[in-house]
């Protein structure tokens, strides 16, 4: 067995804890290396009772969790708050583009997870996937035409030709010395400043911009997006809940519901969903 | 509007498609999924085989060589004494009408110079590159296609008793709504002679159209493709998967308002919107004509 650390990045604010942590325990619960994993959590800032439910990661699975404040984080500050967010995606999204100027310098693979995932087979195979030259692994977004084309698929064909391959940015696996090589934070900042990023998808379009055809794909089954009952027989590796049903919701008929509140364990899972109506009743006050 | 970047022209691309003047708005999103899926858009020549059609709607599918520089071949089966005199005689069915046949008519149709063909249903939704199949090695098979698992069904009818002097049920059946075809072979083949015989013998009376008799005259001669290369039913659960060609073969089709089938929404931008509200309208209006032809 191999004592190379695994670094894995999330990049969640505080809203999104719970989701984290069963990310990061799914992670834990799949590996057969979980000493050698280490999280590392880029936030903008976390509540102290949601950091120490994250740090039980580190008790139950002697895993590594290192955290990393965005607002103390100077680049994140400079260009992370300039760019296009919604509603649904706030500035962390832009996190990691970042990513190498918030880890440390010596890390050399980084395997990077949305929150709203579950992953089920070793994270290792990722770790010691060969990437063949390129810097960054994913698998292939089956909605790319939608995505980057728009209505009646005629939109910013200057920027993507449907034809090309397009992958889905939520699960990246990373080599950091190629990754630096691309400028991704100065190519950021110049889409920014001439108006590109106004046209784009957020992170997703930007990273595929940057690195078209220099991307290697993974099986559709490490990051499997949309899960439903039927992939459960497929024994897919990483399920990715995208669209609107979210496995954290009480019925939510996605692929391993049930066992996706275990892994979040039940106790946060019903603190979560208090939680969310806490939210939800303030934001309707303020409403009033 | 903003224009599809193209490669330069190479060798053509030959795709047939057969359709009559009532579904020439799922033909032209046929076509337009495949023009978007492929940097080769000047390469491919798409082959329409079909009924007279409206001018209008020869209009709206020539904008397939507006938008993409694609090149149309026009064939009208109506104008064709071949196909008249198989549509008059063969064995009818109202929702798939007589131009299922035309398809057995490619070695007479097609200009010879055409030696590789893709086949193409117009209930098809094309997302990967259509190249693959035009170049695959066909390892001197006359035909290439993805296993029909609805064959038990469809050969053995009620109780799966039918026909099974025809056809084992073990043997491999393909579905022949996408097909890949060495046109050498297929005009060495004679196939229209071959249905001729199916035609005068009474076979065709017992079978599943053309795609029973396809797969009679190439038993055991056909090359499997894999099966994200024609997905029957799809649905939403399959999207994650990547499919390289969807077909909407039951009755929930993606140019319907709601259709809950796989990329029903991307269906729609493919088709354009524009063409599928017109495509709705048109059917509304065969649906009143017909309720009301019906009344006394």
């Amino acid at each position: 067995m191999s004592a190379d650390p695994i670094h894995v990045v999330l990049c969640f604010d505080d809203n999104f804890w719970a989701p984290a942590y069963a990310v990061m325990r799914s992670i834990c619960i799949a590996s057969k290396r979980r000493p050698d994993l280490n999280f590392h959590l880029c936030h903008p800032g976390l509540a102290a009772g949601h950091i120490a439910d994250l740090g039980r990661i580190g008790e139950e699975y002697g895993a590594s969790v290192h955290y990393y404040d965005l607002r103390e984080n100077e680049v994140f500050r400079r260009v992370g708050l300039k760019a296009r967010y919604s509603d649904r995606l706030t500035h962390v999204i832009y996190a990691r583009l970042m990513v190498d100027h918030i880890l440390p310098g010596e890390v050399k693979r980084v395997i990077y997870l949305d929150c709203d995932m579950y992953v089920r087979h070793p994270i290792e195979e990722m770790a010691e996937l060969d990437l063949k030259g390129h810097p960054i692994a994913a698998v292939r977004d089956p909605h790319s035409h939608i995505i980057t084309a728009g209505r009646d698929l005629r939109q910013n064909l200057d920027l993507f030709d449907p034809a090309d391959p397009y992958f889905n940015s939520g699960f990246l696996v990373i080599d950091m010395a190629e990754w630096r090589k691309a400028d991704v934070l100065g190519r950021l900042e110049s889409m920014i400043e001439d108006g590109t990023m106004d046209r784009l998808y957020y992170d997703q379009d930007v990273l595929n911009l940057i690195f078209k055809h220099n991307w290697l794909r993974l099986p559709q089954m490490w990051n499997l997006l949309m899960p439903r009952t039927p992939h459960e027989a497929f024994d897919p590796a990483l399920l990715h809940y995208t669209g609107a049903r979210r496995p954290w919701n009480l019925v939510s008929m996605v692929a391993f519901g049930r066992v996706y509140r275990h892994v979040m364990t039940n106790e946060l899972f019903y603190r979560f969903f208090w939680f969310r109506m806490r939210r939800r009743i303030k934001r309707w006050f303020h409403l009033k | 509007m903003n224009q599809f970047p193209s490669q330069d022209k190479s060798q053509p691309i030959h795709i047939a498609l057969t359709f009559d003047d009532n579904y020439w708005a799922p033909a032209y999103a046929t076509m337009r999924s495949v023009c978007l899926a492929t940097h080769r858009r000047k390469d491919l020549v798409f082959h329409l085989c079909h009924r007279t059609l409206t001018k209008r709607h020869v209009a709206d599918l020539s904008r397939i060589t507006d938008e993409f520089g694609a090149t149309l071949a026009w064939y009208d089966l109506d104008k064709d004494a071949r196909f008249a005199d198989i549509a008059a005689r063969a064995r009818y069915n109202r929702r798939l009408s007589n131009i299922v046949y035309a398809r057995l008519m490619f070695g007479e149709l097609l200009p010879a110079t055409v030696t590789r063909l893709i086949y193409l249903d117009c209930d098809m939704y094309v997302r990967a590159p259509i190249e693959e199949l035009a170049e695959m090695d066909m390892e001197g098979s006359p035909v290439a296609a993805v296993r029909d698992t609805y064959s038990f069904q469809i050969i053995g009818g009620r109780d799966i008793r039918a026909n099974q002097d025809l056809f084992y049920l073990t043997d491999m059946y393909f579905n022949a709504g996408l097909l890949v075809i060495d046109m050498d072979a297929w005009r060495r083949e004679g196939v229209l002679a071959k249905f001729e015989q199916v035609m005068q013998d009474g076979t065709l009376e017992r079978i599943y159209y053309d795609q029973d008799f396809l797969n009679l005259a190439f038993h055991g001669r056909w090359k499997r493709l894999d099966t994200l290369w024609n997905v029957i039913n799809p649905r939403a659960a399959h999207e994650a998967f990547d499919p390289k060609l969807l077909h909407y073969t039951d009755r929930r089709k993606p140019w319907n308002l709601f259709s809950f089938v796989a990329f029903a929404r991307t269906y729609r931008h493919v088709m354009t919107n524009d063409l599928f509200y017109a495509y709705m309208r048109h059917r509304l209006g065969r649906r009143l004509g017909k309720l009301i032809g019906l009344k006394p």
